[in-house]
């Protein structure tokens, strides 16, 4: 092979692999429903324990701000969304916005249900408890999925955590711990990957 | 491929095998559609270089360009084809071929 070729193949390597590793563009949306998830659950727990001196109305409305808020937010997000990132089409973001959205859908569909059942039931559902190691498996999966096909290792471990975590609050599903734990694993699954994610954000190109 | 003749320069695509055009198919083979800048800072060439090298890749059907705005601001993708994908990996199979048999 002739310097020239080799030259060449190095180069077309470098350049494919820099689309392979293109910069996961998610960031925005990590920190948004991970910041807004890690608040909720740590309100969650501060109305049960009484320490706010809260009924248990207030997580209803607690809730259904969140859900509002957070749903509003990331329509807002998605719009605002800029259009001259470069490495949007990439594999590792194409990947991770498709993983996040069955993710999202999951989550949607099993919300709803719990949601209904409670209504029929005239009383929260047990499933509200039983979502959280739901939550943090889907989070799980969907971090891993995204630092595997994006080669970023930390986003992988930010995987591993959140699954480690869907055993860790099976085990305490029946006490109001449940939710501090759920909390500490939505912050570091999901929130931090997401300020991670938005430093390394590369700048928007014509 | 097995009875063609690997050192035949004949059968390389010369289209793609360009320098720059190599690198913008190798990143747009990963990454598609691009925007025009980012693909150009990739590469490492001026707007005018890359426009003209673009123009041959769509000339052959290898890629699409496609313009919008973004805002105010103009904003050109560049799409690779199913027929440019179809070129580069037979690209990358005779190269594999050449080097085999020079091995």
């Amino acid at each position: 092979m002739s310097k020239t070729a080799t030259d060449d193949l190095a180069y077309v390597r470098a350049l494919a692999e820099a689309g392979a590793n293109a910069p996961l563009l998610g960031g925005r949306f990590l920190v948004w429903w991970g910041g807004l998830v890690t608040a909720a659950y740590i309100g969650h727990y501060l109305i049960i324990t009484g320490m706010l001196g809260l009924g248990p109305e207030a997580l209803g409305i607690m809730w259904s701000v969140f859900a509002i808020l957070g749903l509003g937010g990331y329509f807002l997000l998605a719009r605002a969304f800029p259009q001259d990132k470069p490495g949007q089409s990439s594999e590792g973001n194409r990947v991770s916005e498709t993983v996040w959205m069955a993710s999202g859908f999951v989550l949607g569909s099993f919300f709803l249900g719990v949601t209904i059942k409670s209504f029929m039931d005239g009383a929260a559902s047990i499933g509200f408890n039983w979502s959280i190691p739901l939550v943090l498996g889907v989070y799980g999966i969907s971090q891993l999925v995204s630092g595997e096909i994006a080669k970023v290792s930390w986003l992988k471990l930010a995987g591993y955590l959140a699954i480690a975590f869907v055993g860790l609050t099976t085990l305490i599903i029946d006490t109001a711990e449940l939710y501090l734990a759920a909390a500490v694993a939505a912050a570091f699954s999901v929130l931090l990957p997401g300020l991670f994610m938005l430093r390394e954000e590369p700048s928007s190109v014509v | 491929m097995d009875n063609e003749n690997p050192f035949d320069h004949s059968q390389i695509d010369d289209i793609i095998h360009g320098r720059l055009r190599l690198g913008v198919m190798a990143y747009l083979s990963s990454v598609s559609p691009a925007i025009f800048g980012e693909l150009r800072d990739k590469v490492g060439a001026t707007d005018g270089n890359l426009s003209t090298h673009l123009k041959k890749l769509e000339e052959a059907g290898y890629v699409r360009q496609e313009k919008r705005f973004v805002g105010k601001k103009p904003q050109t993708r560049v799409f690779l084809t199913d027929e440019g994908r179809k070129a580069w990996l037979t690209w990358i199979d005779r190269m594999r071929g050449l080097m085999d048999a020079a091995e």
